[in-house]
């Protein structure tokens, strides 16, 4: 075996720079995936460290998205309640908008927390994929550090979507309020009263043209 | 991690005490291992773990001389679950591939081998051996039952 017409069967200078270069090849495979390796690790640590930066990024994007989702609700507040009769500057449109404001605080915090939990979540996902790697769960690594972005910004929607339907119809059911405490109290004036109309038309002298500024004159007491 | 694959490049030596007995369970030789640990420290093979166990593989001519590269596998051994070997057929691939190769081959002490290779695999050549007339054959040494090896 090795052996050619009974002499030892020499390497060439080709097979041995082929050897050569294959050890090449190993080597720099080793030192491109190493430093990959080592700085997934790292990462996966800092991540799990307190006031970590994947800590930061998630719960300034968290604010963001809540500012975002809660600028647009905020808008579609405003449209609704103009549709609706009430004027943007009046006193019920800004008691609207400052709960959403409120909410706004709530859904920012509510992030900030979730943010910080997931990437507890994600820094346990990572050290769990280090050492149970070969389990096929590689995956969970990036998927666990970018979820929680996107979680957060859904969240940080939600939270305004829920914030404008109930500050809508906290304003509609003010409104509503407003209108029977006025019918209340002028029931004790009938001679104020036509007949056959309700609510808030009960004030003399309202019509189509001039009920905004009727409403804006005897509505706001309620709010 | 590397390729794509579960696996990790890990230092043989570091990992060698729970690597040096899947090692002997594959080539149970007083010096089972040394040769691979050499092999690793001077960058002519690379240590890789899993889940699933070991491998050293380097990366090597074409034996026929046909100016191609070859992936060997010095060493592959198991500690998990059973199918190790067919679980990581696609990752030896994806290694293999980046490396350059173009063949994986192995040398293994299990003659049953073929029946738990997944399909592709074939048998490049036989050994033969048989004991020398007048010499008294040692016993076997235990542990020759290696879950999956090459070495």
């Amino acid at each position: 075996m090795g052996t050619k017409s009974g002499q030892q069967q020499q390497e060439t200078a080709a097979q041995r720079a082929l050897a050569d270069h294959a050890v090449n090849l190993l080597q720099d495979y080793r030192q491109r995936w190493l430093p990959v390796q080592q700085r997934l690790a790292q990462q996966i640590e800092q991540a799990g460290e307190p006031d970590s930066a994947a800590r930061r990024l998630a719960t300034g994007k968290a604010s963001t998205d809540t500012a975002i989702a809660f600028d647009k609700a905020g808008k579609g507040l405003e449209s609704s309640l103009s549709n609706s009769g009430v004027s943007p500057g009046s006193s019920r449109g800004k008691l609207a908008l400052t709960g959403m404001g409120g909410d706004a605080a709530t859904s920012t915090g509510a992030g900030a927390l979730m943010s910080d939990q997931m990437i507890d979540d994600a820094y346990t996902q990572g050290l769990g994929a280090l050492t149970a790697i070969g389990r096929g769960e590689r995956g969970l690594v990036g998927q666990g550090l970018t979820a929680q972005a996107q979680q957060s910004s859904a969240q940080a929607a939600a939270d305004a979507s829920a914030s404008l339907m109930e500050h809508q119809g906290n304003a509609a059911l003010g409104g509503q309020v407003v209108g029977f405490g006025l019918q209340q109290g002028l029931k004790g004036l009938p001679s104020m009263r036509p007949s056959g109309v309700s609510g808030t038309n009960d004030l003399p002298g309202v019509t189509g043209a001039n009920a905004m500024a009727k409403w804006n004159q005897y509505g706001m007491g309620g709010d | 991690m590397i390729s794509g694959t579960p696996f990790q490049i890990a230092d043989i030596d570091a990992c060698w005490h729970w690597i040096g007995p899947l090692a002997e369970g594959v080539d149970p030789s007083d010096n089972a291992g040394d040769d691979l640990r050499a092999d690793c420290r001077e960058g002519r093979a690379l240590c890789l773990v899993s889940d699933d166990g070991v491998l050293v593989i380097s990366l090597q001519p074409d034996r026929y001389g046909s100016g191609e590269l070859e992936l060997f596998v010095r060493l592959a051994a198991s500690r998990g679950e059973r199918g190790s070997i067919q679980r990581n057929d696609a990752h030896l691939d994806a290694i293999a591939s980046e490396l350059g190769a173009t063949r994986l081959v192995f040398h293994t002490l299990r003659p049953g081998m073929h029946k738990v290779l997944n399909p592709g695999w074939s048998v490049r050549y036989t050994a033969f051996e048989r004991a020398v007339h007048g010499n008294k054959i040692r016993p076997a040494a235990a542990g020759n039952s290696g879950a999956a090896g090459a070495g």
